[in-house]
């Protein structure tokens, strides 16, 4: 993730910038093929409860049906079809996912080009904080907050976003150091700009596709780890995810029980988006960083399907020759 | 190496250790309502109330001039002050920290030292050989992988790794239980707590074959997960320093491709993996916990998810510090690692 190349650029050079990276995804199979999972999955988030209507909880069909064509999952343990359970799932683990980045893409975009930009003791400052939650294991920290602050939807939202931040942090200032030095912010600066108002409006829109790609990778981090967190009981006890739904059929012994059909949906759904996420984030580097780009069918290409960029979305390279531990850390577990 | 390099290095890991200390104090007195109401049967007097938060400090200002009121805010109180400087919470738990007092187990009457290092050799054994093996396994796919850039058996092992890095490793670990452990699948393995429980064990040799035939799967599952990882770490180490002077310089003088490789790029390719790995240890401490959880590992996972349910705060309060510690001292070893291997980083 290095060299974003676009100087300011105007309206027109930035439609030519979707237009780009439009290009870029469909012509990567991988990342056309997250595309796709991640649609269908939007899909479901958003028109799925409407077409499977509530989750019954009066409960009327009889417990632990196996899968049929009436309960496509079978029922659970008190007689809620998990197909429609599963459904309503999607909606919240996607949700949860989706506010907790925005939310942790705000907070590490700003320490990121304060940090960056301000220099000095600022950047000091803000990132010995960064530094420092950067090292706590992120699902222990995740689950102490989580037991503090009592379960519930907001609270495992906070939770997330609290504990995602640096990784994002570190990359944005790394990528503000570099546009700091540049013509225009220097222009900007001359002109008597404030810092604020160049952080917004210079910094802001240079570094916004690097925000954009790590929001992709958080999000999947996020659905992550809101699965962990539910899974292992300090999840909202008002609403269903993927992870109390794995709770759930842990709880009531599926596992001895022989009921695949209860956790072995929601767990490729877990699977699949968070590889979507993961392959769209790959795309996302390409478009960030030409080099990466495959040279064209046909021509000699020692680099096969193009897997290298999607392997170097997972180990930015900060030193040379030494992978960081960023893809562990990224995650809760 | 540099003695200046490594006194910051360590200098900035104790900073960081009071630091988790000073967050942890002040997380656990975030917690709404009063701990003594959690603590006793709830027909006690006040007066055994107050004997107990007296016994537990807890009638001390939380902080100089900081009391909490009798609805169980915290407000800022002048009045308290000289004496407060030195009596307070705050100084009090640094100060039994300093001498390893974490207090007492609120659900086991027993100090939470001694509750968690009940629970620590079962997380050492199998975080230790899920470790291992992933280490062997990991770095052999990536030098593989690297060396053969663009090969069929490297898209294979990064698109593996790819995928496997996609499941929670709590659900792996539930598939391997359903697929290995119960009559479901095939009924191969106990996927149950550490030792088949009632039986006795004659001779040692007896008990730790029943002990190794329990780790077998949860130990797999957490090295699946971290093979993944690892995988990749060492395939991009070795793209990279396959790119390296040196490998040129090697191959010119005319080495064959495998005495490159196994002279030249794997030893210097593996020397930042076996660091970089070592940072990663939060994250298997973390995976650790949710699979013992699924295989009722009796480690300290099980017992972080236990702490949490019977909202035994000094326990999680103790957890919380030694497991931030041990990642915070596995980066300094890192460090200093790296620091030792390669010198342009000792500035």
């Amino acid at each position: 993730m290095t060299g974003v190349t676009a100087a300011a650029p105007g309206r027109r050079g930035r439609r030519h910038a979707w237009y780009d990276s439009w290009a870029v995804i469909r012509g990567n199979r991988q990342s056309l093929l997250g595309v796709v999972i991640l649609t269908a999955f939007v899909l479901i988030a958003v028109l799925g409860p409407f077409l499977v209507g509530p989750i019954d909880k009066a409960a009327a069909n009889k417990p632990l049906l196996s899968p049929s064509l009436a309960h496509l999952f079978g029922t659970d343990r008190s007689g809620r079809d998990l197909f429609v359970t599963n459904i309503w799932a999607t909606r919240i683990s996607l949700l949860v996912g989706l506010v907790a980045s925005l939310l942790s893409m705000i907070i590490g975009a700003g320490i990121g080009i304060s940090a960056g930009y301000l220099g000095g003791r600022w950047d000091a400052w803000l990132m010995r904080f960064t530094d420092f939650f950067y090292v706590l294991p992120t699902l222990v920290l995740a689950l102490v907050l989580a037991a503090v602050l009592g379960p519930s939807l907001t609270n495992v939202i906070i939770v997330i976003a609290i504990t995602a931040w640096p990784a994002t942090a570190r990359v944005i200032r790394s990528q503000t150091l570099t546009i700091r030095e540049r013509m225009f912010v220097d222009r900007a600066r001359a002109t008597g700009a404030s810092s604020l108002r160049i952080m917004r409006r210079q910094v802001l829109p240079n570094v916004f596709g690097l925000v954009l790609a790590n929001t992709t990778l958080t999000i999947a981090e996020a659905i992550f780890l809101e699965t962990t967190l539910s899974f292992l009981g300090v999840g909202p006890k008002d609403s269903y995810s993927w992870g109390r739904i794995l709770d759930e059929s842990f709880a009531a012994g599926a596992l001895t029980l022989g009921k695949w059909a209860w956790f072995v949906p929601p767990g490729v759904a877990v699977v699949l988006v968070v590889l979507a996420f993961t392959l769209i984030g790959a795309a996302f580097d390409e478009i960030l960083d030409p080099r990466l780009r495959r040279r064209k069918r046909g021509a000699a290409d020692p680099g096969g399907p193009d897997v290298t960029a999607a392997g170097g979305s997972l180990l930015s390279i900060e030193s040379p020759s030494v992978p960081t531990s960023e893809s562990f850390d990224r995650r809760g577990g | 190496m540099g003695s200046a390099y490594l006194l910051r290095k360590a200098g900035g890991a104790v900073l960081t250790l009071f630091a988790i200390a000073v967050l942890n104090f002040f997380l656990f007195r975030m917690l709404p309502g009063d701990p003594v109401n959690s603590l006793l049967p709830r027909n006690v007097s006040q007066e055994q109330k107050q004997a107990l938060r007296t016994r537990l400090g807890l009638d001390q200002p939380v902080f100089p001039a900081v009391v909490r009121s009798s609805s169980g805010a915290l407000t800022v109180d002048f009045s308290t002050l000289p004496d407060s400087l030195l009596h307070n919470q705050f100084l009090t738990s640094m100060g039994n920290l300093l001498v390893l007092d974490l207090g007492m187990s609120y659900s086991e009457s027993k100090p939470v030292l001694e509750v968690i290092n009940d629970h620590l050799w079962p997380t050492v054994l199998l975080v230790g050989t899920a470790e291992v093996v992933a280490l062997v396994i990991g770095i052999l796919i990536g030098i593989r992988a690297g060396w053969r850039r663009g090969s069929r058996f490297d898209s294979l092992s990064i698109n593996g790794s790819l995928v496997l890095y996609a499941v929670p490793l709590f659900w792996l670990g539930m598939l391997l239980f359903y697929l290995f452990a119960t009559p479901n699948g095939i009924a191969l393995l106990p996927g149950q707590q550490m030792v088949t429980p009632g039986l006795r064990h004659s001779d040692p040799l007896a008990y730790w074959v029943d002990v190794m035939r329990h780790l077998i799967l949860p130990a797999t599952t957490l090295a699946l997960g971290l093979i993944a990882g690892n995988a990749l770490i060492m395939r991009s180490s070795m793209v990279e320093t396959l790119k390296d002077d040196y490998v040129t310089t090697a191959r010119a003088k005319g080495l064959t491709d495998a005495q490159v490789v196994r002279r030249h790029a794997i030893p210097n390719a593996l020397l930042p993996t076996v660091t970089v790995i070592a940072l990663t240890f939060g994250y298997v401490l973390g995976g650790a916990i949710g699979v013992e959880e699924v295989f009722s590992w009796p480690g300290m996972g099980t017992l972080t998810i236990d702490a949490i349910h019977d909202k035994d705060f000094p326990v999680l309060q103790g957890l919380f510090l030694i497991i931030a510690a041990c990642v915070v001292i596995a980066n300094l070893i890192a460090d200093m690692l790296y620091g030792y291997l390669d010198p342009r980083v000792r500035t």
